[in-house]
């Protein structure tokens, strides 16, 4: 890794942890772990199998 | 009287007077199939020049099919087939024939194991003459179509071994299979070879399936399976059925790339619905159909987003699926085109789903009707210790990328690719991968890990930054990542810099992933 790329990883790692330390950092997370379960939970719902489709005979 | 074998210049009509006079059907009826229309676009593309017809071939899945129906009818059926097989260069019979004999010829080994494009066994029935069909791919066309759950096939022609990277096709006979027992032999060739179990013949595969179930209908003549008797002949076998519902395209898409990366096809159960002539309603359904998927085309340039979270997955680019369809051929196409069928519930709301576009045609009242297809629920055939199945890895990941796009931080944001591998197959392309520093080669190749593993692979741009590797043997409750290969120290650093929130648990979704960034210290 050379020093350049040493250096910008410090400084994005810095401003992460200043982000993520901060009251609007947490609250963009806790916004964005909300969508992601939002997305989640449709998912989840739609890949539930209807039983009746299990017992529908493939005849064509 | 004719010989063992004869060679043919290809062309449409050679091959279907072929298909006739070798399986005994009429020629009207051969000309009809719809498999003939397929093969005409197929072997055009593939380049055919010629045909050796090879006579008297003992096939064992129709010997099977043989021995458990035909023998004990009264017409007397033939035993053997006939195997034709096609290449791309052209030679005469007296070519051939010096080339087996060892004299001669201008005609070399290279030439006809180079041209060789596969074969098609042709059964001696009156009908459903499509035997054994093993057939070269499409081509990648750029990286575009992919195959993965090919194999090597090794037929041998007079002394002389070919090979054909395929996935064998065989039409449903409507006797000892329907379109589920050629859909599922069609997946068990692939699951055969990668978790070695027994491939069953399609006599072996309806008896297993039929034989809990004895009321639903006779075995044998078969008009169709269920999802629930096909289960119980992966459970034959000695494999596992996963079902998952399917009538959402992201299920869909996102599913059937997992695990045909992981080299699993699987059997899609889908409703088929012709177009409506006025007055009738737009859409009537026909019936219900089985077929294995085979491959995928990832056609579209960019991958459509899961609102609200805008989690970008590679299996979105998805735009078409190569089936083998026993009613069309072997890689038929079927594309994700957007469109919708309307149709009434039982409770008579109308309701739209998400339907592919099929090379399926019918009759109905003098009319040539197009047919869509709605995908219904995809049955995995999985080895028993693949126990994470691909929607915990999804929710993992769609929950850490959430969180890191919302921390800040840098390369965002990322395309997940997510699918199912070996780890003798990761590590061999880690041991050759140039891009890999010495300490996360070492890492990865030396680490103890499971053989069967779930690859989260984070992209920008095409760049490969992480690839975050899940454990499928698991429990669901564990901390699952056994491993990371961090290909960017600046997005690393980042993650690993991430305060969380002072009520978090490190068990949450999307917390897991972090979890292993706080315990390792990073190895590039």
């Amino acid at each position: 890794m050379s020093k350049n790329a040493t250096c910008a990883s410090k400084d994005s790692a810095e401003t992460v942890r200043k982000w993520t330390s901060s009251d609007e950092g947490r609250k963009a997370i806790k916004e964005a772990v909300r969508k992601a379960r939002e997305s989640s939970e449709q998912l989840q719902a739609s890949r539930r199998v209807d039983p009746a489709d299990l017992r529908r005979p493939f005849t064509v | 009287m004719a010989g063992p074998y004869r060679v043919i210049p290809y062309s449409i009509d050679g091959l279907k007077r072929l298909l006739a006079t070798e399986s005994g059907a009429r020629q009207e009826l051969v000309d009809s199939k719809l498999h003939l229309r397929y093969f005409e676009s197929y072997f055009d593309a593939l380049g055919a020049q010629t045909i050796v017809v090879e006579r008297e071939y003992v096939d064992r899945d129709f010997l099977e099919d043989f021995s458990a129906y035909y023998v004990r009818c009264l017409t007397p059926y033939h035993k053997t087939c006939t195997r034709l097989h096609f290449f791309s260069t052209h030679f005469t019979s007296r070519q051939l024939a010096r080339l087996v004999e060892g004299s001669p010829t201008r005609l070399t080994l290279d030439q006809i194991s180079g041209s060789y494009l596969g074969f098609v066994v042709v059964k001696p029935l009156p009908q459903t003459v499509v035997g054994r069909t093993c057939l070269k791919t499409y081509p990648d066309d750029g990286g575009r179509r992919f195959f993965p759950a090919t194999r090597d096939y090794e037929p041998n022609l007079f002394g002389m071994n070919l090979t054909v990277r395929t996935l064998a096709f065989q039409e449903q006979d409507s006797v000892v299979a329907a379109c589920a027992t050629s859909a599922l032999w069609s997946a068990f060739q692939g699951t055969g070879k990668v978790f070695n179990h027994s491939i069953l013949s399609p006599v072996e595969i309806t008896k297993a399936a039929a034989r809990d179930f004895p009321l639903e209908s006779r075995a044998i003549p078969n008009h169709g399976l269920t999802m629930e008797q096909m289960a119980h002949a992966i459970q034959d076998v000695g494999l596992e059925p996963l079902t998952i519902s399917v009538y959402d395209e992201r299920i869909l898409t996102g599913t059937l790339y997992a695990y045909l990366c992981g080299e699993i096809p699987s059997v899609l159960g889908l409703r088929l619905f012709r177009e409506g002539i006025p007055p009738e309603p737009p859409y009537i359904h026909i019936g219900d159909h089985a077929v294995a998927v085979t491959g995928f085309s990832l056609g579209k340039p960019t991958p459509s987003p899961i609102e609200p979270s805008g989690f970008l997955l590679e299996a979105s680019r998805i735009d078409r699926l190569y089936v083998h369809d026993d009613q069309i051929g072997p890689f038929a196409r079927m594309c994700i085109d957007g469109q919708t069928v309307m149709i009434q519930n039982p409770n008579g709301l109308a309701i739209s789903l998400s339907s592919l576009s099929t090379s399926w045609e019918v009759q109905s009242q003098g009319t040539t009707c197009l047919v869509r297809a709605v995908p219904m629920v995809a049955l995995l055939p999985l080895y028993h210790k693949v126990r994470i199945p691909f929607h915990v890895v999804h929710e993992e990941i769609l929950h850490f990328d959430s969180i890191i796009k919302a921390a800040g931080c840098p390369c965002q944001p990322l395309c997940w690719d997510i699918r199912l591998t070996r780890l003798n197959a990761l590590r061999w392309e880690a041991f050759r991968d140039d891009g890999l520093t010495a300490p996360a080669r070492r890492a990865l190749l030396t680490k103890s890990m499971p053989r069967f593993v779930w690859r989260a692979t984070g992209r920008l741009d095409g760049i490969t930054l992480l690839d975050i590797l899940f454990d499928a043997t698991d429990i669901e409750q564990a901390s699952l990542v056994v491993h990371v290969i961090e290909r960017a120290p600046d997005l690393s650093a980042a993650l690993r810099a991430i305060e969380p929130p002072p009520d978090v648990r490190w068990c949450d979704h999307g917390w897991r992933v972090l979890g292993w960034f706080r315990d390792n210290a990073a190895a590039y």
